[in-house]
């Protein structure tokens, strides 16, 4: 379960996702799945509140891919319960994304590729869904500004735990490498 | 009832409509009339003022067809329109356009595709659901453009601004609904959903104003029988 933070192009977020993908593939050498902000679409569009989003999501999940965690596991420990019964289209955009990103990572998969994730949100969220990203399968984030990330200081509380180390990549736009932590 | 009343109200109040319709047909109203008077006091009921604006809009085509130059004088003309029975006169654009505009602007879209997911018909709850959703992400959309807007001096969400700078937000308008419409898909395939995915099915609020108005379109329709 490891956490990668990766510098690349910023433009290779935006214009060269699925070339990324491959290499991000060939460096772990196993299949990766995307996260990436899809423009003007922050949720499902198929249900009115948090609660009924949450819950359209666990229940279509695949039967052979059942979500890591169940509806009130999920809600406890991304935070979720003071917005269960707000609108989605209420949410600010950050917490949107913050959904979306939850939704996501509670999917058993094997690796992650995140692109620009950290964007909108707040210090705290982004210690949540580090301590989230570690806890099945590696993660690979690739950022705008993959500094915001690597300089984030652990909670390391109950409430906040901390996130094991982030190792640095690299990617040339040919081969993702690692490299040395300064 | 934040996001609009239920299908099984709407029903409701289509039912009362068409008993009161029925008994004011046979004291001599005109269906046209009744329906014009009773979709009127609903509007007004629910102040779904702007949905008036495009009933207005439509009609009004009818408006200036009727004030081209003619031999028949204009209410003559607008008389004849209205008592027109052929198959597609002004009339039966009158019964399908106001009550269809009036539950459009009313009913909770995201009810509605619950309540027909339980009708277990394929793929028709989402479909209702994408097609009802486009009315509040229209609003949600205007809105942020409204604060975008606003942040550079620009007032675009009073009446009069709304009409004035229509070129300002109508192109980012349709840009974000048309992108959202083609993104959905991968979005939804992104967090492991079939698309359309299977909805949640929750069963719609039936409460004694429900009752009640059921009760009073029985009564209505059982006394247009009776006076026949």
């Amino acid at each position: 379960m490891a956490i990668y933070v990766l510098t690349a192009n910023p433009n290779v977020i935006d214009f060269g996702h699925a070339s990324l993908r491959a290499r991000v593939e060939a460096h772990l050498g196993t299949v990766v799945d995307v996260y990436r902000p899809h423009p003007f679409v922050e949720h499902s569009g198929f249900s009115e509140t948090v609660r009924e989003e949450i819950g359209l999501v666990l229940t279509n999940h695949p039967a052979d891919a059942p979500p890591l965690r169940t509806f009130d596991a999920f809600v406890e420990v991304w935070d979720l319960s003071a917005h269960l019964d707000r609108r989605v289209l209420d949410l600010s955009g950050g917490w949107r994304k913050y959904l979306g990103l939850a939704l996501f990572l509670n999917r058993p998969l094997r690796a992650r590729l995140l692109l620009d994730t950290t964007s909108h949100l707040s210090d705290a969220r982004m210690r949540t869904l580090l301590v989230r990203a570690a806890e099945h399968g590696n993660s690979v984030f690739c950022e705008y500004d993959p500094q915001l990330l690597l300089r984030l200081t652990p909670g390391g509380t109950e409430s906040a735990p901390a996130w094991p180390a982030l190792t640095p990549l690299s990617d040339d736009g040919a081969i993702v490498s690692g490299v040395e932590a300064r | 009832m934040a996001g609009g009343i239920s299908g099984i109200r709407a029903i409701a109040l289509l039912a009362v409509y068409a008993g009161l319709s029925l008994c004011a047909s046979r004291i001599g109203v005109p269906a046209w009339v009744t329906c014009v008077a009773i979709f009127g006091a609903l509007f007004a009921w629910f102040r779904v003022w702007p949905h008036l604006v495009t009933l207005v809009v439509i009609f009004s085509m009818y408006g200036l067809v009727l004030g081209m130059p003619r031999q028949d004088p204009w209410p003559e003309a607008l008389r004849f329109v209205l008592n027109d029975t052929s198959q597609f006169s002004l009339r039966v654009l009158l019964y399908l356009i106001v009550p269809m505009i009036f539950f459009t602007s009313v009913v909770d879209p995201y009810q509605l595709s619950r309540d027909v997911a339980r009708l277990r018909i394929p793929g028709a709850g989402p479909v209702l659901q994408l097609i009802g959703s486009i009315r509040l992400a229209v609003f949600n959309r205007l809105q942020e453009i409204d604060t975008h807007l606003a942040v550079r001096g620009i007032d675009s969400a009073s009446s009069l601004a709304r009409f004035r700078t229509v070129g300002l937000w109508t192109v980012p308008l349709l840009a974000a609904l048309i992108t959202e419409a083609a993104n959905r898909s991968a979005y939804c395939q992104m967090l492991g959903l079939p698309f359309p995915p299977k909805l949640v099915a929750s069963r719609s609020p039936f409460g004694t104003v429900d009752v009640a108005l059921f009760a009073c379109a029985g009564g209505l329709i059982l006394l247009w029988q009776f006076t026949s």
